[in-house]
């Protein structure tokens, strides 16, 4: 297993367009990590890129400190999952796996070992002699990771992989996954559009957005710790509330002011904004860092009428309407909310984030 | 109520489906009924070939019947011919050895010289031992023949007669009694006609032989490579173009074909649709200029020479068709060789290619044929190396109306085709049949 290293990767296409610009990422031996961004943003360019698929622009791949940008695909030691499988039709499934195997000219018995091992590690033994098109989705997916895993590259690329399957599936098949890296510990960039994919699979999840990297960080790093307004919304179901505040000073102290309320920045948050003074700032607020309460509290900032709510089973989801905005907040399953119903709201202060409006970047502490 | 609108829905659906095998039936009838016409010509004897109607079943053997010719040394052969089911007289001659030529060539028949000796022996003794029989029936057969001559005459006489008399008046009782006459004359005609048939049968078994004689069913075939100058040399040469053009064509047509599929380009659409242009001019306009050019590169009236000026034409097709294919092969199944260790080419070599194969082989075909059964422009480019169409083609204008002949060439002409087409069916099953890839 190995490590792998990217500098300054960009690509262009024609002369204007940028697929990937400066992407700097650093994987290391067995780390798991999930390139995740909006379709356009340059996860699959960069993917391609590193698979050699896409001709580098600028820029150099290390695959364990070997420079290997201009290498063709077979000489990097990689393999890699398609999204659509690309599991060859006219090869058996077993002749699939094999594949690889017979090209570094391998013992016949130990490509038999090898692909034994690794369909039972996918669960394909009873397909080895069937073709590709007498399997479901879901069976071609083992085929074409049994074929990745079979080669023990030094460095694993996924595509998508999981796109194409139902629903259920995938879920299944995300577990699965996982428990296959544990085991195997292979290097593996995975790329996907998918938050919920990405933040229970990955050791690292990479953000980009317009062929760069935004943000890069744990599951729990991008979520509670967002570099910008950007990953706060597209990272979460329902996204980040963002609320447009002024701060003012009365009697002294900071005062966050919007038209429909008015609270005090306390602790942690009075340390970040206290350069701000008159000037806008927004906040932003996760939908389960907000508390509904029926009565009125010490810590409810202000009372709305609630819009809609959304029962969810585990918990219910409360939209109230602030500034011609929806606020989508996550409230425990009881007591219900209903429609109508004059609730007062509080936050959970250390889990508010605040950004700067023009570069929409994080405010952080001076 | 109900049960009315059933049975109307019923009726309707009866219709319709009456309708649509009507139609299959005549689709099958325009595509397999000139065939089979062709087939069998091709396969009929020269003699067969202009009966009319021509009977659509093949005949095996042909039944022959000899008889001698009264006051001379010469016999009289008659063929049975099944249209007009009834013998008809080929040969009247006393030389064995051309009448046995003469009815091989006519009949596919192989009449030997044994077989005719053997039967005018027969004849002979049947005219010994019958001849006055014979001699009396042949006396009143030629008597009873001139009274219908004469009886002919008195008809024709009434007729003329009757054409003055009638319509006019005052001559009722003339006309009458013509009427009547030939009424008479034509009763008494038809007895007579009854006689002479019933004597002619009596004659026939007295006087003649039967025999039957198996047909050599690939006469034709033989004859046509006999008589036409140089046809074996001629389909070598033609397989030769078909094959060399096959060739040029899926290599050229090939590449480019998966150029269009794979790689954007400014212009991709027009050049694309540029390529079809080539099929729009007519080929022998094409050839004209040809002529000259190929003469330059001193490929005239040589097979690389043919197939070039076929490829343009169907280089065009192949692109379509190739592009197509490669446009229904996922570019990630390359992409993936080449993750697990092939070379670009390696990729293609063993990933496309074997999946494109089904399409590769129908514009094979395409191809194949094309140049195989082309005539117009070989007559044009080649002069003492003609290919096997312009053979055909040739014996056409020169065996005037030797239509087996001709037939037995087409039907040769075709059998290469057929048979590369059978060779690759798989393949042409797999694009069309709807094996998914």
């Amino acid at each position: 297993m190995a490590t792998l290293k990217l500098k300054n990767l960009s690509k262009r296409y024609g002369k204007t367009v940028w697929g990937a610009k400066d992407i700097n990422l650093e994987v290391n031996d067995k780390e798991f990590i999930v390139l995740l961004g909006p379709s356009g943003c340059g996860k699959t360019t960069t993917m391609r890129m590193i698979a050699g698929l896409e001709e580098v622009t600028q820029g150099i791949i290390y695959i364990d400190e070997k420079d290997v940008t201009f290498l063709p695909p077979r000489k990097r030691d990689i393999s890699m999952v398609f999204q659509s499988y690309a599991v060859w039709p006219h090869l058996t499934v077993s002749d699939n796996i094999a594949f690889p195997l017979r090209l570094k000219n391998l013992k016949s018995a130990e490509i038999e070992k090898r692909v034994k091992e690794v369909s039972s590690l996918t669960k394909i033994e009873e397909y080895l002699e069937r073709f590709p098109r007498q399997l479901s989705g879901g069976q071609r997916q083992r085929v074409a990771l049994a074929r990745a895993l079979v080669v023990q590259p030094k460095v694993f690329l996924m595509d998508e992989p999981l796109s194409n399957l139902d629903a259920k599936l995938r879920v299944k098949m995300r577990t699965e996954m996982k428990a296959i890296h544990k085991k195997t510990q292979a290097t593996t960039v995975f790329v996907t559009h998918d938050q919920a994919e990405a933040m229970s699979m990955a050791d690292r999840i990479v953000i980009m957005k317009d062929g760069s990297i935004v943000q890069e960080g744990s599951t729990d790093d991008v979520y509670f710790d967002c570099e910008d307004m950007f990953v706060a919304g597209f990272i979460g179901t329902p996204p980040t509330n963002f609320l447009s505040m002024e701060l003012g000073e009365k009697n002294g102290k900071l005062l966050l002011v919007n038209s429909a309320f008015s609270f005090e920045p306390i602790g942690e948050n009075y340390e970040i904004l206290k350069n701000y003074s008159g000037k806008q700032v927004i906040m932003g607020v996760r939908p389960e860092s907000m508390q509904v309460f029926k009565e009125k509290k010490p810590e409810s900032v202000f009372s709305r009428e609630v819009l809609v709510t959304e029962p969810q089973g585990s918990h219910q989801i409360v939209a109230i309407e602030l500034d011609d905005q929806i606020v989508k907040i996550v409230a425990p399953p009881f007591p219900k909310v209903n429609p109508g119903e004059i609730v007062h709201i509080g936050f959970e202060h250390d889990r508010i984030m605040f950004f700067n409006p023009e570069t929409e970047k994080r405010i952080r502490k001076a | 109520m109900s049960h009315k609108v059933l049975r109307a829905k019923q009726t309707k659906k009866l219709i319709g489906r009456t309708i649509f095998y009507m139609f299959i039936v005549f689709i099958i009838m325009v595509i397999l009924l000139p065939i089979y016409f062709l087939l069998s010509i091709s396969f009929m004897s020269d003699q067969e070939a202009y009966d009319w109607p021509i009977p659509l079943g093949l005949s095996f053997q042909g039944e022959f019947k000899i008889e001698p010719v009264l006051g001379t040394s010469e016999y009289l052969v008659s063929v049975y011919s099944r249209s007009q089911e009834a013998y008809m007289s080929l040969i009247q001659g006393s030389k064995i050895d051309q009448m046995s030529e003469f009815l091989r060539n006519k009949t596919n028949c192989n009449v030997s010289e044994e077989k005719l000796n053997e039967a005018i022996a027969e004849v002979n003794a049947l005219y010994e031992t019958n001849s006055n029989r014979i001699n009396t029936l042949t006396e009143e057969i030629s008597n009873l023949e001139k009274k219908i001559l004469s009886l002919n005459q008195n008809i024709i006489k009434a007729k003329r007669n009757l054409s003055i008399v009638e319509g006019r008046e005052s001559m009722e009782a003339v006309e009458e009694k013509l009427r009547a006459d030939l009424k008479q004359y034509e009763a008494e005609k038809e007895i007579i006609t009854v006689e002479i048939e019933e004597k002619k049968a009596e004659l026939t078994p007295l006087n003649s032989t039967h025999f039957k004689v198996f047909k050599n069913l690939f006469a034709n075939y033989v004859t046509f490579f006999k008589v036409t100058r140089d046809s074996i040399p001629a389909l070598m040469r033609s397989i030769q173009v078909a094959l060399l053009t096959v060739f040029i064509a899926l290599t050229i047509g090939g590449m480019s074909g998966y150029a269009f599929a794979r790689y954007v380009f400014k212009g991709k659409n027009i050049l694309k649709l540029s390529t079809l242009f080539v099929r729009m001019f007519p080929g022998i306009a094409i050839a004209m200029p040809m002529v000259i050019i190929l003469a330059e590169m001193g490929f005239y009236d040589k097979p690389i020479g043919l197939s070039l000026v076929y490829s343009v034409g169907q280089i065009a097709l192949t692109i379509w068709i190739t592009a197509s294919i490669f446009m229904g092969i996922p570019v990630e199944l390359e992409e993936a060789a080449q993750v697990f260790g092939r070379t670009r080419v390696g990729a293609f070599i063993h990933i496309t290619l074997p999946l494109a194969l089904p399409g590769l082989a129908a514009s094979a075909m395409y191809a194949f044929i094309g140049s195989w059964a082309e005539t117009a422009q070989a007559i044009v480019l080649t002069q003492f190396n003609p290919t096997f169409p312009v053979v055909v083609y040739q014996t056409m204008v020169g065996a005037k109306g030797m239509v087996n002949l001709i037939a037995a060439g087409g039907v040769t002409m075709a059998l290469p085709a057929v048979l590369f087409t059978i060779l690759i069916r798989k393949y042409i099953l797999q694009m069309w049949g709807g094996v998914k890839v």
